[in-house]
């Protein structure tokens, strides 16, 4: 049975191409080819045409010849492997006079370029003329068909003057006065337009159009059929003027950009009906101008699909009467736009799918149980005032939007209505479905730009390459650089606004020399800590061994080691911490771990700073400040907020460094500090320095008078009395039998002394502050 | 806090050179005493009345309307239609191309030929003129008559033309 | 400036804006938001490969304009203002090293890290657009591109905002409302002076031209669509005004912000007393 089937089909098939292959030997028996080729027998086409006889078939082989070619004799000029008609850049290439005339398989090249003399590749100027396969280059107009009727353009592959922009260009094809014309399967691009003028009855097929200016443009033309056309990135789509009964269907058009970018356009066009058609990624899908013309005139727009446009359909206010039916409307940036001031009245919107309906359909008939508006607020706004079309895209668009839609307060008319919308989004046909060669390219993308961030992020674990050159290298330990390791400090002065923190203030502190700066809060230490450091702007001069401080700061800090009153860290570890700022002071790597054993956190260096007590983080701030081994350590209250057994060990730890050499300036309101480490006192008072004193004589000054009264007998009262007071003290003698002394309180156990000298018996004593 | 309110006064300062920037691009924007032609962007301003892309400056055409407007053709026909049927438009000046040089020149002192064949953008056929020897030389061509700008709107209007 | 000083600066300055957990949330949040574009392409009976990626990356333009600027201005607001309440800035200047060094080393460590999430949002969202045949590998590159000139730009601001505040919460509020004035209320101005002013089309574009998230929006359109007249009148006179010119233009105008706003920040944060 399979068998039979087979057998049938075959002889079938068989039969078909022989009755084919029949039909082509019978034509060419009888007609005889001339052939034409470079070596004859015919060298040029003319001569060859000059020898013809109508109906003649004249082979032309491969080659190039000259232009131009006028064919006044109804043959087939047929070439083989794309032979050449050169025109040289003047006039038309090849124009086709007689009746029935066939051209096919050449390339046309370089006609000239003056457009109201129609300098075309091919100019048809004969009825039933066949135009086929050919290949049009640099030539002003492609096929340029004339007064010519029932004429074939099929195959053709056209473009136009490569120099000039497509509005110099010539039209791809232009039909002029030329009814009842097929033109189809051509490959048009960068020309100016595929156009129909006063041409009824034409059929427009099978045609792809690129990068041109109208796509397909009906001047004048009634009863057109265009169809499966692919008309990709061009000026405008289909356009179709002041024609009558036309049927656009199954065309897929995209990227039709530019303000009159409509996929397609209908001006006074009446009993138009564009179906199936695939509209993506165009400026507007549809533009209806005065479209129906008539009350009775037909505007049907069914089953189109109308995807990704800024403007799925776009009609004149005054349009009446057009029927929108089952078109898919899908993420249209405006899905419908009214084109000036003015209503949308008398059209019909049946059945369309919106991707933006919100409403739901409760009893599954495939249609919305709501009807969908076309009411969005920023649209509308942007609709009146175009300007406004700008801000599309952007967040407060969408803002205003979502408030429009979620406070509907101030709804605006809605455009239109589709009282029933389809919930299914027709399926995209064959013929527009899209291709995924992007995905390739786009995955190496996606990599190319995973690398990038991770190799961003990945700088922040590569170690620094640069090395540490043997100059910048400072001492592992010990010796001080040559330089004078001196701060000198001469009419300092200092404003906060209006606020002197302090002034005139002159001093030196000699290499070696430890100076504590002494003096209430807010008395303008840690000011002068600041400026030494060249963190704020001052007056007077500060040098710090040798370098200013004000315009060489980075220097001067060089030389300085900071510990402030409270160090913060980065939430790094310790060791994390000190590498850090080793490389800041370009100190040698190698001495963080001496400087760990030394200030005794090496069992803590792994430790996160924040994690370590007060007083550990503060031997880190010294760890810190030793990395470059500097001269002059700067301490701002180096142990205020120590406790007790920390404070001495931290001291002593700072005894040492300044017996090593280091000069040291700190300030601090701790005598112990004082008393411990410095070796000159600068009192800073009011805002200014009062005097430079000894550590002694501020332990002097800072004991607080106390009154001692002493019980002794009666008798040795007066004695005891005069005993102090030849020493210089201020006693009294009271009521009760005792003597009462003012004294300082380093003074005491010399009152006792001095009345022990005096023979005078102390029974008891009491102090009082 | 005084200071973290700084950056907003930065930004006020931007809006205010913005409007200032705006002030003056809208001063130059500013139409003048004496009419000119408008400038026409081609391959991309659309004709007032078809909505087509004008393409050919021999072809085209403007008009100023006494409202401030300038009103931009492809075809120098289609003004004339366009202000034949739009008659409250009221219009201060005309412009068309002299066809040989593509120069403006004023419409009421030109000089047309019209014949079916001069394949004008909407095919009414209009070719204008700055001297009257150049129109001669192409009505001959076409077996027709030099119009003069009244003629020529006439003739238009009248529907001896494609439209 | 010495080079060795500023990126040792800059390395821990990235590496703590990575342990930031803001950044990573809005990359997160961006991809999130691009690969759930791509997979509703996938789910919508191919319409989205219809479009082409040009409608892809134009909804991905609204999700850049939101994100970007907050991350570039999160991350710059904090980068001194929270150094400075900390104490660890005066620590940091008290070291050998200059203002200038600091500064760029700061925002280079800062940038790095913006480039890192950035890097890696448009990596994993480009993966999910790859995964659902969605794809124009130049046009998704260009618009990366852009995002870290935005993002630069944006950066910067928050620097400007960073070096005039003393307090990370202060700077961060600074931040929110730059974010919320470059994202609406500089638009909603532009919107009310269109609709009550009318202006030119040039009128417009020069007031839009002045927020750099509209410089960017009308750079990635362009990028896309090698035109901006999605943007109506305003788009296409630009188009007439400037032609191929306009991309450089844009860039130029982003480079330009970008300059100025870290130049400022910068002679900001040189100024000395205000520690």
């Amino acid at each position: 049975m399979k068998l039979r089937i087979a057998i049938l089909v075959f002889s079938a098939l068989a039969l078909i191409s022989i009755s084919r292959a029949h039909a082509q030997t019978a034509n060419l028996s009888h007609a005889p080819a001339l052939v034409v080729s470079p070596t004859g027998p015919f060298t040029t086409i003319q001569s060859a045409l000059d020898a013809a006889r109508p109906g003649d078939h004249i082979r032309v082989e491969r080659g190039v010849y000259a232009g131009p070619i006028i064919v006044t004799k109804s043959v087939t000029l047929e070439g083989e492997n794309f032979p050449v008609i050169d025109n040289g850049g003047d006039g038309t290439v090849v124009t086709l006079d007689a009746p029935g005339a066939i051209l096919r398989g050449f390339e046309l090249r370089g006609s000239g370029v003056e457009p109201d003399r129609d300098h075309s590749g091919i100019a048809v100027n004969a009825s039933r003329v066949i135009v086929e396969n050919n290949r049009l280059r640099e030539v002003l107009f492609g096929i340029f068909v004339a007064k010519a009727s029932d004429v074939i353009v099929r195959g053709n592959d056209i473009s136009s003057k490569s120099e000039y922009d497509t509005g110099r260009q010539g039209d791809a094809i232009r039909l002029w006065y030329s009814p009842r014309a097929v033109v189809e399967n051509n490959y048009v691009h960068h020309a100016r337009d595929l156009i129909a003028w006063y041409a009824s009855d034409v059929i427009i097929r099978n045609n792809r159009v690129e990068h041109s200016r109208y796509g397909v443009h009906l001047m004048y033309c009634d009863h057109a059929v265009i169809e499966h056309n692919r008309i990709f990135d061009n000026s405008v789509g289909i356009y179709t003027m002041y024609s009558n009964d036309i049927l656009l269907r199954e065309n897929f058009i995209r990227g039709t950009r530019g303000p009159s970018g409509y996929a397609l356009g209908f001006k006074d066009a009446d009993n138009v009906r564009a179906t199936n058609n695939v509209l993506v990624d165009n400026r507007g899908g549809f533009f209806l101008d005065n479209t129906p013309v008539t009350p009775q005139g037909e505007g049907l727009f069914r089953d189109n699909i109308l995807a990704f446009n800024d403007v799925g359909a776009i009609l004149m206010p005054a349009v009446r009467g057009a029927n929108f039916e089952h078109n898919t409307f899908w993420e249209n940036v405006e899905q419908v736009a009214i084109q000036g001031s003015g209503k949308l009245v008398g059209n019909h919107w049946n059945e369309n799918f919106w991707s933006d309906y919100a409403g739901y359909d409760a009893n599954g008939d495939g249609q919305g149980d709501l009807a969908y508006r076309s009411d969005r607020f920023f649209e509308g706004m942007a609709d009146r005032i175009p300007t406004l079309r700008a801000l599309i895209y952007s967040p407060v668009a969408q803002a205003i939007e979502f408030a429009g839609s979620a406070f509907p307060i101030v709804k605006p008319q809605p455009k239109m209505s589709d009282p029933k919308p389809a919930m299914q989004a027709a399926p995209i046909p064959g013929f527009a479905l899209p291709t995924r060669d992007g995905a390739g390219a786009m995955t190496g993308a996606a990599i190319a730009l995973l690398l990038f961030g991770i190799v961003s992020g990945a700088f922040s674990v590569i170690a620094s390459k640069a090395k540490q050159s043997p100059t910048e290298t400072r001492r592992v330990f010990g010796n001080p650089s040559g330089l004078s390791a001196s701060v000198r400090v001469e009419n300092f002065s200092k404003q906060y606004g209006k606020v002197r923190a302090i002034e005139n203030v002159s001093f030196d502190a000699r290499p070696g020399e430890a100076l504590a700066l002494w003096g209430a809060n807010g008395a303008g230490k840690t000011t002068l800590l600041k400026a030494i450091l060249g963190l704020i702007d001052y007056r007077g001069k500060i040098l710090v061994a040798d370098f200013d401080a004000a315009r060489a700061g980075k220097q001067a800090r060089a030389n300085i080691g900071y510990v402030p009153q409270e160090a913060t860290f980065y939430d790094l570890n310790v060791q994390a911490t000190l590498e850090f700022y080793a490389r800041l002071k370009k100190a040698d790597p190698a001495r963080v771990p001496v400087l760990l054993e030394r200030v005794g956190l090496a069992e803590h260096a792994r430790k996160p700073v924040p994690a370590l007590s007060g007083g550990l983080k503060q031997r880190l701030a010294l760890a810190v400040a030793l990395l470059s081994d500097p001269p002059i350590l700067l301490l701002d209250e180096p142990t205020a907020n120590l406790d007790t057994r920390a404070r001495r060990d931290y001291l002593a730890l700072l005894s040492a460094l300044h017996h090593e050499g280091k000069t040291l300036i700190f300030a601090s309101h701790r005598i112990e500090e004082v008393e411990t480490l410095a070796d000159r006192v600068l009192m800073i008072e009011a805002a200014q320095l009062a005097e430079i004193i000894t550590p002694e004589e501020l332990r002097a000054r800072l004991a607080t008078e106390i009154e001692m009264t002493l019980w002794v007998d009666d008798a040795q009262r007066v004695a005891a009395r005069d005993c102090l007071a030849n020493a210089g003290f201020d006693p009294r003698v009271n009521g009760r039998g005792t003597v009462i002394v003012r004294v300082r309180a380093e003074q005491k156990m010399r009152a006792f002394d001095l009345l022990n000298e005096c023979g005078v018996t102390i029974k008891n004593f009491e102090i009082e502050n | 806090m005084r200071k973290s309110q700084l950056p907003i006064t930065n930004y006020q300062l931007l809006l205010g050179l913005s409007l200032l920037i705006a002030l003056f691009l809208s001063a130059c924007a500013q139409p003048t005493g004496e009419p000119k032609p408008p400038d026409i962007v081609y391959n991309r301003d659309m004709c007032e009345a078809c909505g087509m892309i004008i393409s050919d400056a021999r072809f085209a055409a403007a008009t100023l309307t006494t409202d401030g407007r300038s009103l931009k053709f492809d075809d120098a026909g289609e003004m004339f239609g366009y202000h034949a049927r739009n008659s409250q438009v009221q219009v201060r000046a005309w412009f068309v191309h002299d066809y040989d040089s593509q120069k403006w020149i004023n419409g009421k002192d030109a000089f047309y030929v019209i014949a079916r064949d001069i394949k004008s953008p909407m095919g009414t056929g209009v070719a204008t003129f700055a001297e009257r020897a150049n129109a001669e030389t192409l009505a001959k061509r076409f077996n027709v008559n030099v119009l003069t700008f009244d003629q020529a709107f006439t003739a238009i209007k009248e529907g001896k033309s494609g439209m | 400036m010495e080079w060795q000083l500023t990126w040792t600066i800059a390395q821990r300055e990235l590496r703590e804006a990575l342990k930031n957990k803001w950044l990573w949330f809005y990359a997160l949040a961006f991809a999130g938001l691009a690969l759930a574009l791509s997979q509703a392409g996938v789910a919508s009976a191919g319409y989205a490969g219809l479009g082409g990626f040009g409608r892809t990356a134009a909804s991905l333009i609204n999700a850049l304009l939101l994100f970007v600027p907050l991350m570039g201005l999160s991350v710059g607001a904090g980068a001194l203002a929270g150094d400075r309440e900390r104490g660890t800035l005066l620590y940091l200047l008290a070291q050998p090293v200059n203002r200038a060094e600091i500064f760029f080393g700061k925002a280079l460590g800062a940038m790095l890290a913006l480039f890192a999430a950035l890097g890696l949002g448009f990596g994993f969202a480009g993966l999910g657009l790859a995964s659902s045949g969605d794809g124009n590998a130049f046009a998704y590159l260009s618009l990366a591109g852009y995002s870290l000139l935005l993002a630069l730009v944006s950066l910067g601001l928050g620097f400007i905002i960073s070096a005039l505040t003393r307090k990370g919460a202060t700077a961060a509020g600074a931040a929110l409302i730059a974010w919320l004035v470059l994202v609406f209320f500089g638009d909603l101005g532009v919107m009310g002076a269109a609709v009550s002013f009318r202006p030119t089309a040039s009128a417009l574009l020069a007031v839009m031209l002045v927020n750099p998230l509209q410089v960017f929006k009308l750079a990635a359109i362009y990028n896309l669509r090698a035109t901006l007249d999605t943007l109506g009148s305003v788009g296409q006179y630009a188009d007439y005004e400037f032609g191929a010119a306009l991309p450089f233009i844009l860039f130029g105008l982003l480079a330009t912000w970008i300059i100025a706003s870290f130049g400022i920040a910068f002679a900001l944060f040189n100024r000395r007393g205000d520690l």
